[in-house]
Protein backbone atom coordinates (compact mmCIF):
# COMPACT_ATOMS: atom_id res chain seq x y z
CA UNK A 1 0.00 0.00 0.00
CA UNK A 2 1.38 3.41 -0.93
CA UNK A 3 0.86 6.11 1.67
CA UNK A 4 -0.17 9.58 0.59
CA UNK A 5 2.38 12.33 0.67
CA UNK A 6 1.85 14.51 3.76
CA UNK A 7 0.04 17.53 2.29
CA UNK A 8 1.88 20.07 4.44
CA UNK A 9 5.33 19.09 3.12
CA UNK A 10 6.89 21.51 0.62
CA UNK A 11 6.69 20.02 -2.87
CA UNK A 12 8.50 20.68 -6.14
CA UNK A 13 7.74 19.87 -9.79
CA UNK A 14 11.37 19.35 -10.70
CA UNK A 15 13.65 19.12 -7.65
CA UNK A 16 17.36 18.65 -8.42
CA UNK A 17 17.43 15.17 -6.87
CA UNK A 18 20.26 13.06 -8.23
CA UNK A 19 20.24 10.06 -5.90
CA UNK A 20 18.28 8.77 -2.93
CA UNK A 21 19.42 6.01 -0.58
CA UNK A 22 17.53 4.18 2.17
CA UNK A 23 19.78 2.14 4.48
CA UNK A 24 19.23 -0.17 7.43
CA UNK A 25 22.15 -1.42 9.53
CA UNK A 26 21.67 -4.46 11.73
CA UNK A 27 23.60 -6.98 13.76
CA UNK A 28 24.73 -9.64 11.31
CA UNK A 29 23.70 -13.24 11.98
CA UNK A 30 26.58 -14.92 13.79
CA UNK A 31 26.67 -17.83 11.32
CA UNK A 32 26.44 -15.77 8.11
CA UNK A 33 29.30 -16.34 5.68
CA UNK A 34 29.91 -14.87 2.26
CA UNK A 35 29.30 -18.33 0.76
CA UNK A 36 25.57 -17.62 1.25
CA UNK A 37 25.53 -14.57 -1.02
CA UNK A 38 23.78 -16.31 -3.92
CA UNK A 39 20.95 -17.25 -1.56
CA UNK A 40 20.64 -13.59 -0.62
CA UNK A 41 20.73 -12.51 -4.27
CA UNK A 42 17.99 -15.05 -5.05
CA UNK A 43 15.68 -13.05 -2.76
CA UNK A 44 15.91 -10.10 -5.15
CA UNK A 45 17.13 -11.53 -8.46
CA UNK A 46 13.84 -11.31 -10.34
CA UNK A 47 13.86 -7.52 -10.22
CA UNK A 48 17.63 -7.09 -9.74
CA UNK A 49 19.27 -9.48 -12.21
CA UNK A 50 22.68 -7.81 -12.38
CA UNK A 51 25.41 -7.94 -9.73
CA UNK A 52 28.62 -6.08 -8.91
CA UNK A 53 31.06 -6.68 -6.10
CA UNK A 54 32.57 -3.72 -4.24
CA UNK A 55 34.46 -3.05 -1.05
CA UNK A 56 32.45 -3.31 2.16
CA UNK A 57 31.89 -0.34 4.44
CA UNK A 58 32.50 -0.24 8.20
CA UNK A 59 29.52 0.16 10.51
CA UNK A 60 28.31 3.66 11.36
CA UNK A 61 26.78 4.71 14.67
CA UNK A 62 25.44 8.06 15.73
CA UNK A 63 26.29 8.57 19.40
CA UNK A 64 26.06 11.65 21.58
CA UNK A 65 28.46 13.10 24.11
CA UNK A 66 31.19 15.68 23.65
CA UNK A 67 29.98 18.64 21.60
CA UNK A 68 32.01 19.76 18.60
CA UNK A 69 32.81 16.15 17.99
CA UNK A 70 36.26 15.84 16.52
CA UNK A 71 36.30 12.84 14.27
CA UNK A 72 39.06 10.43 15.08
CA UNK A 73 39.87 8.13 12.21
CA UNK A 74 40.08 4.48 13.02
CA UNK A 75 39.88 1.23 11.19
CA UNK A 76 39.36 -2.13 12.80
CA UNK A 77 40.42 -4.94 10.56
CA UNK A 78 38.92 -8.29 11.42
CA UNK A 79 39.86 -11.71 10.00
CA UNK A 80 37.86 -12.65 6.90
CA UNK A 81 36.51 -9.52 5.20
CA UNK A 82 33.12 -9.65 3.54
CA UNK A 83 32.47 -7.75 0.34
CA UNK A 84 29.50 -5.57 -0.43
CA UNK A 85 27.29 -6.59 -3.33
CA UNK A 86 25.20 -4.42 -5.63
CA UNK A 87 22.14 -6.10 -7.08
CA UNK A 88 20.96 -3.91 -9.95
CA UNK A 89 17.84 -3.60 -12.09
CA UNK A 90 18.32 -4.19 -15.80
CA UNK A 91 18.49 -0.44 -16.47
CA UNK A 92 20.67 0.06 -13.34
CA UNK A 93 18.49 2.92 -12.13
CA UNK A 94 17.73 1.15 -8.86
CA UNK A 95 19.90 -1.15 -6.86
CA UNK A 96 20.10 -2.99 -3.60
CA UNK A 97 23.38 -2.92 -1.73
CA UNK A 98 23.96 -5.84 0.62
CA UNK A 99 26.70 -6.70 3.06
CA UNK A 100 26.47 -8.88 6.15
CA UNK A 101 25.31 -6.01 8.37
CA UNK A 102 23.56 -3.58 6.02
CA UNK A 103 20.87 -3.37 3.39
CA UNK A 104 20.50 -0.27 1.21
CA UNK A 105 18.15 0.65 -1.63
CA UNK A 106 19.33 3.35 -4.07
CA UNK A 107 17.56 5.21 -6.83
CA UNK A 108 19.86 7.02 -9.27
CA UNK A 109 18.97 9.68 -11.79
CA UNK A 110 22.34 9.34 -13.51
CA UNK A 111 21.28 6.12 -15.20
CA UNK A 112 18.04 7.52 -16.57
CA UNK A 113 18.19 11.33 -16.65
CA UNK A 114 14.74 11.76 -18.22
CA UNK A 115 12.92 9.69 -15.64
CA UNK A 116 11.43 11.70 -12.79
CA UNK A 117 12.20 10.83 -9.19
CA UNK A 118 9.71 8.09 -8.25
CA UNK A 119 9.05 9.70 -4.86
CA UNK A 120 9.51 8.56 -1.29
CA UNK A 121 6.05 7.00 -1.05
CA UNK A 122 6.92 4.55 -3.84
CA UNK A 123 10.40 3.58 -2.70
CA UNK A 124 9.78 3.08 1.03
CA UNK A 125 7.26 0.21 0.67
CA UNK A 126 9.62 -1.52 -1.77
CA UNK A 127 12.49 -1.23 0.69
CA UNK A 128 10.30 -2.47 3.53
CA UNK A 129 9.42 -5.55 1.46
CA UNK A 130 13.08 -6.13 0.59
CA UNK A 131 14.07 -5.99 4.24
CA UNK A 132 11.21 -8.30 5.25
CA UNK A 133 12.42 -10.84 2.69
CA UNK A 134 15.95 -10.64 4.02
CA UNK A 135 14.76 -10.90 7.62
CA UNK A 136 12.66 -13.97 6.82
CA UNK A 137 15.65 -15.54 5.11
CA UNK A 138 17.87 -14.88 8.15
CA UNK A 139 15.26 -16.45 10.42
CA UNK A 140 14.91 -19.53 8.26
CA UNK A 141 18.63 -19.96 7.59
CA UNK A 142 20.24 -18.82 10.83
CA UNK A 143 17.34 -18.90 13.31
CA UNK A 144 17.79 -15.21 14.03
CA UNK A 145 16.10 -12.01 12.98
CA UNK A 146 18.03 -8.89 12.05
CA UNK A 147 18.20 -6.49 15.01
CA UNK A 148 18.20 -3.02 13.45
CA UNK A 149 20.59 -0.60 15.13
CA UNK A 150 20.85 2.32 12.68
CA UNK A 151 18.76 3.79 9.87
CA UNK A 152 19.93 6.29 7.29
CA UNK A 153 18.16 8.30 4.62
CA UNK A 154 20.18 10.33 2.12
CA UNK A 155 19.09 12.73 -0.61
CA UNK A 156 21.78 13.93 -3.01
CA UNK A 157 20.89 16.99 -5.05
CA UNK A 158 22.83 18.41 -7.96
CA UNK A 159 22.28 22.09 -8.57
CA UNK A 160 23.66 22.96 -11.98
CA UNK A 161 24.94 26.50 -12.26
CA UNK A 162 25.44 27.74 -15.79
CA UNK A 163 27.76 30.54 -14.80
CA UNK A 164 30.68 29.59 -12.56
CA UNK A 165 30.83 33.18 -11.38
CA UNK A 166 27.25 33.03 -10.14
CA UNK A 167 27.11 33.41 -6.39
CA UNK A 168 26.19 30.35 -4.32
CA UNK A 169 23.84 32.54 -2.33
CA UNK A 170 21.70 32.99 -5.45
CA UNK A 171 20.67 29.34 -5.05
CA UNK A 172 21.18 28.52 -1.40
CA UNK A 173 20.70 30.54 1.76
CA UNK A 174 24.40 30.41 2.52
CA UNK A 175 25.98 33.82 2.82
CA UNK A 176 29.49 34.01 1.43
CA UNK A 177 29.76 37.76 1.74
CA UNK A 178 31.55 39.34 -1.20
CA UNK A 179 34.14 36.60 -1.38
CA UNK A 180 34.46 34.93 -4.74
CA UNK A 181 35.51 31.44 -3.60
CA UNK A 182 37.40 29.21 -5.99
CA UNK A 183 36.09 26.14 -4.23
CA UNK A 184 33.34 25.62 -1.72
CA UNK A 185 32.82 22.93 0.89
CA UNK A 186 30.55 23.09 3.92
CA UNK A 187 29.84 20.25 6.32
CA UNK A 188 27.26 20.96 9.00
CA UNK A 189 25.43 18.75 11.51
CA UNK A 190 22.44 19.07 13.79
CA UNK A 191 21.29 16.77 16.57
CA UNK A 192 17.68 15.58 16.32
CA UNK A 193 15.66 14.92 19.47
CA UNK A 194 12.77 12.56 20.12
CA UNK A 195 9.50 13.60 21.73
CA UNK A 196 11.05 12.63 25.08
CA UNK A 197 13.91 15.10 24.46
CA UNK A 198 16.49 12.37 23.97
CA UNK A 199 18.94 12.65 21.05
CA UNK A 200 18.25 9.89 18.54
CA UNK A 201 19.73 10.99 15.20
CA UNK A 202 21.82 13.56 13.37
CA UNK A 203 21.02 15.60 10.32
CA UNK A 204 24.09 16.04 8.10
CA UNK A 205 24.32 18.69 5.40
CA UNK A 206 27.26 18.66 2.99
CA UNK A 207 27.44 21.19 0.19
CA UNK A 208 30.35 21.40 -2.20
CA UNK A 209 31.23 22.78 -5.60
CA UNK A 210 32.24 20.31 -8.29
CA UNK A 211 32.23 19.40 -11.97
CA UNK A 212 30.41 16.42 -13.38
CA UNK A 213 31.78 14.08 -16.05
CA UNK A 214 30.65 16.51 -18.77
CA UNK A 215 32.65 19.25 -17.05
CA UNK A 216 29.48 21.08 -16.08
CA UNK A 217 29.75 23.14 -12.90
CA UNK A 218 27.40 22.30 -10.05
CA UNK A 219 26.75 22.43 -6.35
CA UNK A 220 26.22 19.01 -4.80
CA UNK A 221 23.95 19.19 -1.76
CA UNK A 222 23.81 16.01 0.32
CA UNK A 223 21.23 15.80 3.06
CA UNK A 224 21.36 12.80 5.40
CA UNK A 225 19.55 11.76 8.55
CA UNK A 226 21.20 8.89 10.42
CA UNK A 227 20.37 7.44 13.81
CA UNK A 228 18.78 4.84 16.02
CA UNK A 229 15.14 3.79 15.51
CA UNK A 230 12.96 3.73 18.63
CA UNK A 231 13.09 -0.09 18.63
CA UNK A 232 15.15 -2.58 16.58
CA UNK A 233 12.34 -3.59 14.21
CA UNK A 234 11.03 -2.66 10.79
CA UNK A 235 7.99 -0.74 12.04
CA UNK A 236 10.24 1.61 14.01
CA UNK A 237 12.63 1.84 11.06
CA UNK A 238 9.76 2.88 8.77
CA UNK A 239 8.74 5.58 11.24
CA UNK A 240 12.35 6.71 11.32
CA UNK A 241 12.44 7.06 7.54
CA UNK A 242 9.19 9.03 7.47
CA UNK A 243 10.48 11.46 10.11
CA UNK A 244 13.87 11.66 8.38
CA UNK A 245 12.22 12.51 5.09
CA UNK A 246 10.35 15.40 6.69
CA UNK A 247 13.56 16.75 8.25
CA UNK A 248 15.30 16.57 4.88
CA UNK A 249 12.48 18.13 2.88
CA UNK A 250 11.98 21.01 5.32
CA UNK A 251 15.74 21.59 5.43
CA UNK A 252 16.02 21.52 1.65
CA UNK A 253 13.18 24.02 1.43
CA UNK A 254 14.80 26.25 4.02
CA UNK A 255 18.21 26.14 2.31
CA UNK A 256 16.84 27.02 -1.14
CA UNK A 257 16.36 30.67 -2.10
CA UNK A 258 13.20 32.05 -3.72
CA UNK A 259 15.12 32.01 -7.02
CA UNK A 260 15.94 28.32 -6.58
CA UNK A 261 12.38 27.48 -5.56
CA UNK A 262 11.11 29.05 -8.79
CA UNK A 263 13.64 27.14 -10.89
CA UNK A 264 12.64 23.87 -9.22
CA UNK A 265 8.93 24.53 -9.62
CA UNK A 266 7.90 24.86 -6.01
CA UNK A 267 4.15 24.20 -5.73
CA UNK B 1 28.21 27.52 9.61
CA UNK B 2 29.53 24.30 11.12
CA UNK B 3 32.56 22.14 11.11
CA UNK B 4 34.49 22.19 7.82
CA UNK B 5 36.49 19.26 6.63
CA UNK B 6 39.54 19.44 4.47
CA UNK B 7 39.03 18.13 0.98
CA UNK B 8 40.92 14.95 1.72
CA UNK B 9 38.96 14.33 4.92
CA UNK B 10 35.83 14.66 2.83
CA UNK B 11 37.20 12.22 0.28
CA UNK B 12 37.81 9.70 3.04
CA UNK B 13 34.38 10.19 4.53
CA UNK B 14 32.73 10.03 1.10
CA UNK B 15 33.65 6.36 0.88
CA UNK B 16 31.44 5.73 3.90
CA UNK B 17 28.32 7.17 2.37
CA UNK B 18 25.52 5.01 1.00
CA UNK B 19 25.61 6.87 -2.32
CA UNK B 20 26.77 4.90 -5.32
CA UNK B 21 28.49 7.99 -6.71
CA UNK B 22 32.21 7.49 -6.27
CA UNK B 23 34.40 10.61 -5.97
CA UNK B 24 35.47 9.88 -9.55
CA UNK B 25 32.03 10.77 -10.93
CA UNK B 26 32.03 14.24 -9.49
CA UNK B 27 35.26 16.15 -9.63
CA UNK B 28 36.00 18.74 -7.02
CA UNK B 29 37.63 21.79 -8.47
CA UNK B 30 40.81 20.80 -6.66
CA UNK B 31 41.95 17.80 -8.68
CA UNK B 32 43.96 16.28 -5.82
CA UNK B 33 42.34 12.91 -5.41
CA UNK B 34 44.81 10.88 -3.44
CA UNK B 35 43.93 10.01 0.12
CA UNK B 36 46.02 11.50 2.85
CA UNK B 37 46.25 9.93 6.24
CA UNK B 38 44.10 11.65 8.81
CA UNK B 39 45.28 9.39 11.60
CA UNK B 40 45.76 12.06 14.24
CA UNK B 41 45.20 10.40 17.61
CA UNK B 42 43.55 12.80 19.98
CA UNK B 43 44.85 10.90 22.95
CA UNK B 44 48.16 9.08 23.41
CA UNK B 45 46.58 5.67 24.07
CA UNK B 46 44.23 5.70 21.06
CA UNK B 47 46.27 3.45 18.75
CA UNK B 48 46.86 1.01 21.60
CA UNK B 49 43.09 0.74 22.10
CA UNK B 50 42.43 0.21 18.38
CA UNK B 51 45.09 -2.50 18.31
CA UNK B 52 43.47 -4.12 21.33
CA UNK B 53 40.04 -4.08 19.65
CA UNK B 54 41.53 -5.57 16.47
CA UNK B 55 43.05 -8.32 18.58
CA UNK B 56 39.76 -9.05 20.36
CA UNK B 57 37.71 -9.42 17.14
CA UNK B 58 40.18 -12.05 15.92
CA UNK B 59 40.25 -14.19 19.06
CA UNK B 60 39.76 -17.87 18.27
CA UNK B 61 36.51 -19.49 19.29
CA UNK B 62 36.95 -20.99 22.74
CA UNK B 63 39.60 -18.44 23.70
CA UNK B 64 38.37 -18.66 27.28
CA UNK B 65 38.88 -22.39 27.47
CA UNK B 66 35.16 -23.04 26.82
CA UNK B 67 33.17 -21.83 23.80
CA UNK B 68 33.46 -18.06 23.88
CA UNK B 69 33.35 -16.44 20.45
CA UNK B 70 35.54 -13.47 19.54
CA UNK B 71 34.25 -10.00 20.28
CA UNK B 72 31.67 -9.12 17.63
CA UNK B 73 32.91 -6.68 15.02
CA UNK B 74 30.03 -4.24 15.48
CA UNK B 75 30.59 -4.25 19.23
CA UNK B 76 34.25 -3.36 18.75
CA UNK B 77 33.31 -0.58 16.34
CA UNK B 78 30.66 0.72 18.70
CA UNK B 79 33.22 0.74 21.52
CA UNK B 80 35.65 2.78 19.42
CA UNK B 81 32.84 5.16 18.45
CA UNK B 82 31.92 5.66 22.12
CA UNK B 83 35.52 6.33 23.14
CA UNK B 84 35.89 8.76 20.27
CA UNK B 85 32.80 10.55 21.59
CA UNK B 86 33.52 10.64 25.33
CA UNK B 87 37.30 10.92 25.72
CA UNK B 88 39.06 14.24 25.69
CA UNK B 89 42.77 14.78 25.15
CA UNK B 90 43.53 14.28 28.83
CA UNK B 91 41.15 11.42 29.56
CA UNK B 92 42.23 8.46 31.65
CA UNK B 93 43.30 5.44 29.66
CA UNK B 94 40.64 2.71 29.52
CA UNK B 95 41.09 -1.05 29.55
CA UNK B 96 39.15 -3.32 27.22
CA UNK B 97 38.04 -6.73 28.44
CA UNK B 98 36.28 -9.30 26.24
CA UNK B 99 33.04 -10.95 27.42
CA UNK B 100 32.01 -14.54 26.85
CA UNK B 101 29.31 -13.86 24.29
CA UNK B 102 30.89 -11.52 21.75
CA UNK B 103 30.41 -8.62 24.15
CA UNK B 104 33.08 -6.47 25.76
CA UNK B 105 33.68 -4.12 28.65
CA UNK B 106 35.49 -0.79 28.72
CA UNK B 107 36.86 -0.10 32.18
CA UNK B 108 38.56 2.72 34.02
CA UNK B 109 40.17 1.94 37.36
CA UNK B 110 41.40 4.20 40.10
CA UNK B 111 42.29 3.12 43.61
CA UNK B 112 39.12 4.73 44.85
CA UNK B 113 36.74 4.44 41.88
CA UNK B 114 35.76 2.14 39.05
CA UNK B 115 33.75 2.91 35.93
CA UNK B 116 32.63 0.24 33.48
CA UNK B 117 30.77 0.32 30.18
CA UNK B 118 29.51 -3.14 29.31
CA UNK B 119 28.73 -3.21 25.59
CA UNK B 120 26.23 -6.02 25.06
CA UNK B 121 25.35 -4.80 21.56
CA UNK B 122 25.26 -1.47 19.71
CA UNK B 123 22.81 0.84 21.50
CA UNK B 124 22.70 -1.59 24.46
CA UNK B 125 25.23 -0.61 27.10
CA UNK B 126 25.18 -1.08 30.86
CA UNK B 127 27.19 1.58 32.67
CA UNK B 128 28.32 1.03 36.24
CA UNK B 129 30.16 3.40 38.55
CA UNK B 130 31.37 2.75 42.09
CA UNK B 131 33.45 4.65 44.62
CA UNK B 132 33.57 4.97 48.38
CA UNK B 133 30.42 7.09 48.40
CA UNK B 134 28.24 4.77 46.27
CA UNK B 135 28.83 1.62 48.29
CA UNK B 136 29.28 -1.82 46.79
CA UNK B 137 26.12 -1.60 44.69
CA UNK B 138 27.41 1.45 42.86
CA UNK B 139 25.28 3.31 40.32
CA UNK B 140 24.05 1.45 37.27
CA UNK B 141 22.46 2.94 34.16
CA UNK B 142 21.39 1.51 30.86
CA UNK B 143 22.57 3.61 27.92
CA UNK B 144 21.62 3.40 24.25
CA UNK B 145 23.42 6.21 22.40
CA UNK B 146 23.66 9.19 24.78
CA UNK B 147 26.93 9.15 26.74
CA UNK B 148 26.77 12.52 28.50
CA UNK B 149 26.69 10.78 31.89
CA UNK B 150 29.82 8.81 30.99
CA UNK B 151 31.63 12.07 30.22
CA UNK B 152 30.62 13.49 33.62
CA UNK B 153 31.89 10.36 35.36
CA UNK B 154 35.20 10.41 33.49
CA UNK B 155 35.69 14.11 34.28
CA UNK B 156 35.07 13.41 37.95
CA UNK B 157 37.50 10.48 37.91
CA UNK B 158 40.13 12.60 36.21
CA UNK B 159 39.76 15.26 38.92
CA UNK B 160 39.92 12.57 41.58
CA UNK B 161 43.09 11.20 40.00
CA UNK B 162 44.68 14.63 39.81
CA UNK B 163 43.75 15.22 43.42
CA UNK B 164 45.51 11.99 44.42
CA UNK B 165 48.57 12.89 42.38
CA UNK B 166 48.74 16.31 44.01
CA UNK B 167 48.39 14.82 47.48
CA UNK B 168 51.15 12.32 46.78
CA UNK B 169 53.37 14.98 45.29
Amino acid sequence: MIDERPPQLPDYEDPPIHEVAFAIQFEPPADYQQAYITEVWDLFRDEFPKVQEVESRPPKFETFGLPGFQQTAFEIKSGPLHDRFWFLTEDEVELIQFQSDRLTHNWRKSKSPDEPYPRFERILPKFEEEFKNLDSYFLERFSTKAAINQCELTYINRIYISDENESISKWLNINCGDIDFEEFLVNARKVLYSSSSEPYARFHCVCRSAYDQNKEFLLQLELTVRGMPSSPDLTAASDFFKNAREVIVYSFDSLGTDYAHKKWGKK
Amino acid sequence: MGEEMSLTEWQDSYAHRESTESPNNVFPLNQKRHRESIELPRVGWWSKIINRLEYLVTLPKGWDGYAAPPVRFQNAYFAATILSRICADDSLEPHIVPGHDGDLQIEWHLESAIFELHIIAPNNVIAWYGDDSTGEDGIERRITNNFIWAIEILDAMKDRNLGCATAEG
